[in-house]
């Protein structure tokens, strides 16, 4: 004979309050995002273009294309250019003297024309981004990517 | 004789929370408007190898996203408004409180950011580009 057994009580989390709950947290989520600030680095525009060109032939000039960078006319490695402004830049105290002017194609990213600028200013150098047409090079002489 | 009926139970919603509910929702939309004007633009910052400082104060922000499209503000314009919009931002503050917030994505082309970079300079804007630290190898 069958012995019957009692019924389970269904044992369930009760759920009515989840919608609100996570009501809750995506308002909370909201407001920390909006709180969080951006960060960066400031970066020095010149002034006027009239005194750049004065010293355009004095300072250090750096020319920068998706497939190579151009130090003061000669080709450079991505990973020596910084090491290069900083020897070129060294015992010079005049900030004007500091100047580096940098040319870049039309088509250079921001993230590598950036890079760049980082180089400049780690090495003590005060860019001046100059805009100007810069013909791209075909090939890898001494460059590459950054 | 009149027959008895039972009385019906009344199905009323509760409205308890209602208020509770309405107040969430003026919140909910509140931080929402707030947050609508940037964040729907797609863009990836440049990675930077420096020390990156918090930015504070700006008073405008203009975003270059991956399409090449230009935001003041979280709104968009063209090139050729990008000086006149951010004028009419900076209006007649001094300088050191012409904070420009720069957020280009890493990808864009050089043709596209230079024009707004010499067009913030051109407005005397304090230049501030907004970028990622690099990640430990």
């Amino acid at each position: 004979m069958a012995i019957p057994r009692k019924a389970k009580s269904p044992v369930e989390i009760p759920l009515t309050s989840t919608s609100d709950v996570a009501f809750l947290l995506l308002i909370f989520f909201l407001v920390a995002a909006s709180n969080m600030s951006d960060r960066g680095v400031a970066l020095d525009l010149p002034q006027t273009n009239k005194q750049q060109d004065k010293k355009e032939s004095q300072n250090v000039e750096i020319v920068l294309t998706n497939e190579q960078i151009t130090f003061m006319d000669k080709p450079i490695d991505p990973s020596q250019l910084r090491d290069a402004i900083t020897t070129k830049l060294s015992g010079v105290k005049e900030p004007g003297m500091r100047v580096v002017i940098l040319s870049a194609s039309p088509n250079v990213t921001y993230e590598r024309w950036s890079k760049v600028i980082d180089d400049i200013e780690l090495a003590g150098g005060i860019p001046a981004p100059q805009m100007e047409e810069v013909t791209e090079v075909k090939g890898n002489e001494g460059g590459g990517g950054q | 004789m009149k027959i008895l009926r039972a009385n019906k139970p009344q199905a009323a919603i509760p409205l308890c929370s209602t208020a509770d509910i309405a107040f969430l929702l003026l919140i909910f939309f509140i931080v929402l408007s707030k947050n609508a004007n940037e964040s729907a633009v797609e863009w990836t910052p440049a990675v930077s190898v420096r020390q990156l400082m918090e930015s504070e104060g700006s008073v405008v922000s203009v975003i270059i996203d991956k399409d090449n499209n230009l935001f003041v503000n979280g709104h968009q314009t063209s090139p050729n408004d990008l000086k006149f919009n951010m004028q009419s931002y900076l209006g007649d503050r001094p300088p050191g409180k012409r904070k420009v917030l720069l957020k280009v994505h890493k990808d864009v082309p050089e043709r596209i950011y230079m024009q707004a970079i010499f067009d913030i300079g051109e407005v005397g804007g304090d230049l501030f580009r907004i970028l990622d630290p690099e990640k430990q190898k």
